[in-house]
């Protein structure tokens, strides 16, 4: 049994968050996990402007749903997502003021992973740089350890416990844990903490406060992939 | 009163019907059923065996003991939403020191459908009583013993017993579901509970019992044309006569009980 | 009391039945009780069997032949009649039959020179023969094959008492039919008729020692019997008791 966790898949159980500081246009993508890539067509935009007021001021979130459409061209499918279909979001242009976070996010379990592939170097969910995150629901029991799948030493672990609820009791109690998140700072590729424990269904928030562009990926996929390219 | 008259005691109906027994084989169907709510398709085989044989004036074979080894594969649609609610990851915010609170959105998790695969096997004893039918059939004289009426086969043991391995059946198929671990007790025991021995016995009854009530056991076949001698040679052609008539019955000849096989012939 | 008492299998066949199995024999297979000399019998068929003439000094060889009609059998006990010489004891069939018995009573053959011997060579001088047809072990006059000049039959109603005996055919285990005694009626005067009961005696043994019928005929291959006892003759039926 899988858990799915890597950043650079997002499912509907993650979310990718960017924290956008300077005003600006980012244009961006939604793109198959694993893909080539937008390829040089970022056809959504977010607008960030220049903070409202000069004080102090909390910092504000936007969220965005992303949705596979079913596309077709005449007889074929859509080349651009390598499937019959596209990621779009529910705004194509979203406007946030410096300083506030956007979040992608899926809520259809069915939806393919993809991936949020911004114009701009740090923007992107493939590799997490500065100011951003990455949120996982644990939905298996088990010690997950992961890693960076570009290498750059970062490494932690997750165990989740399961609640085996015996009654309805347990059960409601197990529940209600599961509003309760767990924050992991990623500070210069150094997890804190980095050993977690956490109950099954609750959500890991990754703060990547500044990186080289890293991943959280369940380690075994990433020594599977080193392995296989050795094995090249 | 007939020309010709063929009788074998118990013992030779014993070694009789042994024969025939193990020249059956292994006979096997499939197709679609329901076990209790569930739609269920399925390959079932079954092989006979034993059984005492007893001859009853005027036209049952009795088999006592006759062991049907039987095997089933079931293959079904488990729609785990239709057994536990789904199940729904609230909003989680978090503070993040330094920049602020993060929330993230309301998830639903929507429980799949899942195929369950079982595959079960176990054996019965039950008695039948077959009469003794004859019938000509292309040229050929049949006399059979036929299973009269459908047996009640009692399955006993055996639904309890593959009621487990539906359970374990339906665990190891949803073992890859998201979140199902804290559900699998109550999912487990829910679609059992579903199918029940009722469920089973509804399922399997009619799916095994033919390997049984359709069972025709040959006795003797005789070509209506009889070869009394083969050809030998350029001036000895083979010899046939005709079989009138054919009969087969079981008489009480104290002390014995015998299978009769009676004929007429012409020239 | 069982059928098959300590025995696994039990066969009986009712008279009818067995003359049914000998009827089926001889209708398809005549030449089993039809045999002759060329002159009667051209050559070997279904229908008859060829066999030589009787050599006798000089002359060509007598030709003759012999042919029944299809045996009727009358198992213990007695229902068909039987000449006053012959009683069905128990176990015993009795057999009753019509026997024509044929001569061909030429008073020369077309070659045979008139008044004098013919040297056994001088077909090397004749200009007809053709020694690649010399092949059989009598004169090979095949002009006169199934020409017999003059001949001369008599019909003779026989009757024959005798017994089974266990036999094999084709690999199989068979009934056979051994002759007893056989009469003849209304032969004068005694010492002829004897030497014709004789000679009948020993046609019918050699011809009945052809005619057996496997034991899986008895039973139409209903069963497989090993027989243990039998067959023998009972009352008006043929038995016999085996293994499966």
């Amino acid at each position: 049994m899988t858990e799915n966790l890597d950043s650079r898949a997002l499912r509907n159980t993650d979310c990718y968050g960017q924290r956008f500081m300077k005003p600006g246009t980012y244009p961006y993508a939604l793109v198959p996990a694993g893909g080539p890539g937008a390829g040089g067509d970022f056809p959504y935009v977010v607008e960030v402007v220049e903070k409202s007021s000069k004080g102090e001021r909390a910092m504000h979130q936007a969220t965005v749903t992303v949705r596979f459409e079913k596309e077709r061209h005449g007889d074929c499918c859509d080349e651009r997502t390598s499937g019959p279909g596209r990621f779009v979001p529910d705004l194509e242009r979203v406007t946030v003021e410096a300083g506030d976070m956007v979040v992608w996010n899926s809520p259809d379990a069915a939806t393919r992973p993809f991936a949020v592939d911004g114009e701009k170097e740090f923007f992107g969910s493939s590799a997490l740089t500065n100011e951003c995150g990455y949120t996982h629901v644990f939905t298996t029991p088990g010690e997950h350890e992961y890693a960076d799948a570009y290498g750059s030493g970062l490494r932690g672990v997750v165990r989740v416990a399961d609640p085996q609820p015996r009654n309805q009791k347990e059960l409601r109690a197990w529940r209600a844990r599961l509003a309760e998140g767990a924050l992991v700072m990623i500070n210069d590729g150094r997890p804190e903490p980095a050993e977690l424990e956490i109950v099954l269904g609750q959500t890991v928030f990754f703060a990547v406060v500044t990186g080289p562009g890293v991943t959280i990926t369940e380690a075994s996929l990433v020594e599977q992939r080193s392995s296989s390219a050795g094995a090249a | 009163m007939s020309e010709i008259l063929a009788a074998i005691d118990e013992m030779a109906a014993q070694q009789l019907f042994d024969t025939e027994v193990a020249a059956l084989g292994t006979q096997s169907t499939s197709g679609s059923s329901s076990l209790g709510p569930f739609g269920v398709s399925y390959a079932v085989s079954g092989t006979l065996s034993n059984g005492t044989v007893d001859l009853i004036a005027p036209a049952t074979v009795e088999i006592a003991d006759l062991r049907l080894d039987w095997h089933v594969d079931l293959t079904f649609q488990l729609d785990i939403g239709d057994f536990i609610p789904d199940i729904h990851i609230p909003q989680v915010c978090i503070h993040i020191p330094c920049v602020g609170t993060v929330c993230t959105p309301k998830i639903d998790i929507v429980w799949p459908t899942v195929p369950v695969h079982v595959s079960f096997g176990d054996f019965l004893l039950t008695t039948v009583d077959l009469g003794v039918a004859l019938s000509l059939v292309s040229g050929v004289w049949k006399v059979e013993g036929i299973v009269q009426g459908v047996p009640s086969l009692q399955f006993g043991a055996s639904t309890a017993a593959l009621l487990a391995a539906i359970g374990l059946a339906v665990s190891a198929a949803v073992a890859w579901v998201p979140l199902i671990g804290p559900f699998l007790a109550v999912l487990v025991g829910a679609v059992v509970a579903a199918i029940g021995i009722a469920g089973l016995t509804g399922l399997l009854g009619p799916i095994i019992t033919p390997f049984v009530s359709g069972t025709r056991f040959p006795i003797t076949d005789v070509p209506a044309l009889f070869e009394v001698l083969p050809a030998s040679g350029p001036f000895d052609p083979a010899v046939f006569v005709t079989v009138d008539s054919l009969g087969a019955e079981i008489q009480h000849n104290p002390p014995e009980d015998e299978l009769v096989v009676l004929a007429d012939i012409t020239a | 009391m069982s059928l098959t008492e300590t025995s696994e299998v039990f066969v009986a066949v009712e008279e009818s039945a067995l003359n049914d199995l000998i009827t089926a024999v001889c209708t398809t297979r005549p030449h089993l009780l039809h045999y002759g000399s060329p002159a009667f019998v051209p050559a070997s068929s279904t229908s008859a069997t060829q066999m030589a003439p009787i050599p006798f000094p000089g002359s060509s060889g007598l030709q003759w032949s012999v042919e029944l009609g299809i045996p009727r059998l009358d198992l213990f006990k007695q229902d068909e009649a039987l000449p006053p010489e012959l009683s069905l004891g128990a176990g015993q069939f009795s057999l009753s039959t019509v026997v024509t018995l044929c001569v061909d009573c030429a008073s020369r053959g077309k070659n045979d020179p008139r008044g004098e011997d013919r040297p056994e060579h001088e077909h090397e001088h004749d200009p007809n023969h053709d020694p690649n047809r010399d092949d059989k072990p009598w004169r090979d006059d095949r002009d006169d094959w199934g020409k017999a000049q003059n001949p001369m039959c008599c019909r003779l109603d026989v009757y024959a008492v005798g017994h089974l005996v266990s036999t094999w055919a084709g690999g199989q285990r068979a009934i056979g039919f051994a002759v007893d005694s056989v009469e003849i009626v209304d032969i004068e005067p005694n010492a002829l008729e004897s030497v014709i009961e004789c000679l009948l005696t020993m046609i019918l043994r050699s011809v009945l020692a052809t005619l057996s019928l496997p034991v899986t005929a008895l039973e139409l291959g209903a069963f497989t019997l090993t027989p243990t006892v039998g067959p023998l003759i009972d009352v008006n039926r043929v038995l016999a008791r085996g293994d499966f």
